[in-house]
């Protein structure tokens, strides 16, 4: 067994900052969307929970942002090379709905160098450079309508603005149901999981892992 | 030796005649008694027995000298009665003569709620002038526990108003049925020796700092408090009538006696109940007759109306209707925590916009300006002095173009004068359905309002100010799409879809409108659907996992 080093004390931060912040995003959001039902908290702190935590996710998102430019993790792991990857994400689409059943080595097990496999290069490009920032900019907008009126009405209008909203959250929530699942598809069911407490991964000098 | 002189020629002359000496003759007078006088302090001619014939008057004013001060003015003085012929003299506790004692029971027949007045109070109450009055209500409980000045006095500022008097009854009622009793007073001190020609005009009590004006309310029962009261809450407050003339009754010629009256004809004392009003408003009453307010008894239409201040319902600002429903629903924002922006919502909406929907909802657009308290509809001053003319009859002058367009053209004049000068619409309700029963208490429908279908826009007004009143000018509002309005940026009165039960219920096609009329909706139906197959897909990935031992 050895240890491969993951993710850094800063990342892993973040993770859990931005899994608190969507968490909550999520289920105020859920309520903003459905008055009638009822959570924890009355309708008037749901608003504001929803935008002070939208804000502050996009605070975070831009942290990750400035760090993962300066870190070299966007040129490492979110460059999209074709030649490569396009074929790479077929392999491991096959993995995914065969291989993983009948024992199939992961064909691009996760290292420092190279976290994402293909098909995780696409989801994660596709959620940190559109999903979020529509999301987040979005939201930004009706945190103060009034205010940004201007755009919001060369946009289409709130209901245009609230339709991209919604569909960025729907989108977010099945990334993660997806995500959260993926997450148990390491060595062991709780492997990467792990690893995004304590930064490595134990892994076996022959077998591959998977993010 | 000086001061005995001066001691002894002070002696009156008289004291030589004792009162033994003149009840040997005035033997009817045995046993007079006037607060310890004798006979000659009274008739201080006599100075020997026997006395003459004929003796001067006593003159009482020789001791009660303020009481005869006040009685010059007194009309029964000007009318030539003395002293004697209401007190008998020589018999003071006796013969004390009362007003009834001459004048009977009078019919007061012109007496608003004659019984109400003379069960009440004393004649000089309102034939004298009383050196003072005091209005004390005392609750007496007994057999249970007094409830804390906190629940009588519920907005703690230390005056009870006729809602927390009401609601004061109604604890007694519910919790102390058979164990209080309620004493009302209305005491009355002096005024005997003022009694004037006229009595006190009915301002006097009902006009809100006269008599009775320090009223107080007494709790007796296991603890003892007292709170300082309205007195309006027994003594109404008449209306002022420069200001009727300018209500709706007023308006249109309605007198008091076309109340007051009728409803004394019909026995009923001059408390005001809704029979009077149906009389008028008969189709109003009907309707509000198969409400719930009125079928289970929550209110006559005096109670949310003042029917001395009553005005058109369309000119009062949207706090003031929101607060004939809120004297009773007082909870009425923490009942709403559900409703987005709820403060702004009632400052914007009444409560009959969402819970009446067969009221007629209108588009109001009017000149205003932004201030640091918000927008402010300009005055009709204003208006004038910006334009030179009045801006009703300038609208009403042209004939050649249509409203919106003529009202366009006053706003660019006015722009000209007056920088400040922006448009703003606001939605108010222009003709009530009395019914607000008609919808679902726990409907929280957002559409009815907030969406192109509204039904606002197919009635929209500008309101010009007169001196007066207020002038509601049919527009299209086509016109004012050309100028900034706020309220269609604040209001977003085509703002964002919220999902409701019965939307789910279309989802899962069990009854509601059809799928394909949810439009945006169908972001939730079509997200939710992925979430649903997302998990579908890893619940069958992971069994397999399960299965395969992975």
């Amino acid at each position: 067994m050895r240890h491969v080093d993951l993710h850094t004390l800063s990342l892993r931060i973040w993770h859990w900052v931005n899994t608190m912040l969507i968490f909550l995003l999520i289920l105020t959001g859920v309520r903003l969307r459905i008055p009638e039902i009822r959570f924890l908290f009355a309708y008037r702190n749901d608003v504001l929970i929803h935008r002070w935590m939208g804000l502050a996710a996009c605070v975070s998102f831009l942290f990750w942002f400035a760090y993962s430019l300066a870190s070299g993790n966007i040129a490492r792991n979110y460059a999209f090379r074709p030649a490569r990857d396009v074929k790479g994400m077929v392999r491991q689409g096959l993995y995914y709905a065969v291989g993983v059943f009948r024992g199939w080595p992961n064909p691009y097990p996760t290292t420092p160098e190279e976290k994402f496999n293909p098909l995780q290069k696409v989801a994660y490009t596709g959620v940190m450079f559109v999903l979020t920032p529509l999301t987040g900019v979005t939201g930004i907008l009706f945190s103060n309508i009034p205010y940004f009126r201007g755009i919001i009405s060369y946009i289409g209008g709130t209901r245009v603005l609230d339709a991209i909203h919604v569909i960025g959250g729907y989108l977010f929530v099945i990334y993660l149901i997806v995500h959260v699942y993926m997450a148990t598809l390491g060595p062991t069911p709780f492997a990467h999981i792990k690893a995004m407490f304590t930064g490595y991964e134990e892994e076996p000098e022959t077998e591959k892992a998977d993010p | 030796m000086g001061a005995f002189l001066i001691l002894l020629l002070s002696i009156p002359a008289t004291a030589a005649v004792k009162d033994e000496e003149c009840l040997d003759c005035h033997d009817k007078l045995k046993g007079f008694s006037h607060k310890g006088a004798g006979c000659t302090d009274c008739h201080s001619s006599i100075t020997e027995l026997p006395h003459g014939d004929k003796l001067p008057k006593p003159d009482c004013a020789g001791c009660h000298e303020k009481t005869a001060a006040l009685y010059k003015g007194d009309v029964h003085r000007t009318e030539g009665l003395a002293c004697v012929q209401c007190h008998d003299v020589h018999f003071l506790e006796k013969g004390r003569k009362t007003c009834a004692s001459c004048h009977g029971v009078p019919k007061h027949s012109g007496l608003p709620a004659r019984e109400r007045h003379l069960g009440s109070l004393s004649c000089v109450a309102c034939h004298g002038r009383p050196d003072g009055t005091e209005l004390r209500v005392r609750v007496f409980i007994e057999g249970k526990k007094t409830p804390d000045a906190g629940a009588v006095d519920r907005d703690g500022n230390h005056l009870i108003d006729r809602d927390e008097w009401r609601g004061f009854v109604g604890l007694l009622e519910d919790t102390f049925r058979g164990h209080y009793s309620i004493e009302k007073r209305y005491v009355v001190s002096g005024g005997l020796h003022t009694i004037a020609a006229k009595p006190a005009p009915c301002d006097t009590c009902h006009g809100g700092k006269g008599y009775f004006s320090d009223a107080l309310l007494e709790v007796t029962g296991s603890t003892s408090y007292r709170i300082p009261l309205d007195p309006r809450v027994f003594i109404p407050e008449l209306p002022k009538f420069k200001d009727f003339e300018k209500t709706v009754h007023g308006m249109n010629g309605v007198t008091c006696v076309d109340c007051h009256g009728s409803e004394r004809k019909a026995g009923r004392g001059w408390t005001i109940d809704s029979r009077v009003c149906v009389k008028c408003h008969e189709e109003v009453s009907e309707v509000y007759g198969r409400s719930k307010h009125s079928l289970r008894g929550a209110a006559q239409c005096v109670d949310c109306h003042n029917p001395h201040n009553i005005k058109p319902y369309r000119d009062r600002p949207s706090e003031a209707r929101v607060a004939v429903c809120a004297r009773c629903h007082r909870n009425y924002i923490e009942r709403h925590g559900w409703l987005p922006n709820t403060r702004l919502h009632f400052s914007y909406l009444e409560c009959a916009t969402c819970h009446s929907p067969r009221s007629q909802k209108s588009m109001v657009y009017y000149f205003a300006e932004k201030t640091e308290s918000g927008k402010t509809p300009l005055p009709y001053g204003r208006l004038v002095a910006a334009l030179g003319t009045d801006p009703d009859s300038f609208v009403k002058g042209d004939n050649h173009r249509d409203a919106d367009a003529r009202i366009g053209r006053l706003f660019t004049i006015l722009r000209k004068k007056d920088t400040h000068a922006i448009i703003d619409a606001s939605i108010i309700v222009t003709k009530v359905y009395h019914d607000y029963s008609e919808t679902p208490v726990k409907e929280k429908g957002c559409l009815p309002c907030h969406s192109g279908e509204a039904a606002f826009y197919d009635s929209m007004f500008f309101v010009l100010p007169e001196k007066e009143s207020t002038d509601y000018v049919p527009v299209k509002g086509t016109l004012f799409s050309s100028y900034p309005i706020g309220t269609f940026v604040d209001i977003f009165l085509l703002g964002e879809d919220k999902l409701t039960k019965a939307d789910f219920r279309t989802f899962l096609w069990l009854r509601g409108p059809r799928l394909t009329q949810l439009g945006f909706k169908l972001i939730d139906f079509f997200g939710m659907l992925l979430m649903v197959l997302a998990l579908a897909a890893i619940g069958t990935h992971m069994t397999l996992r399960i299965v395969k031992r992975r």
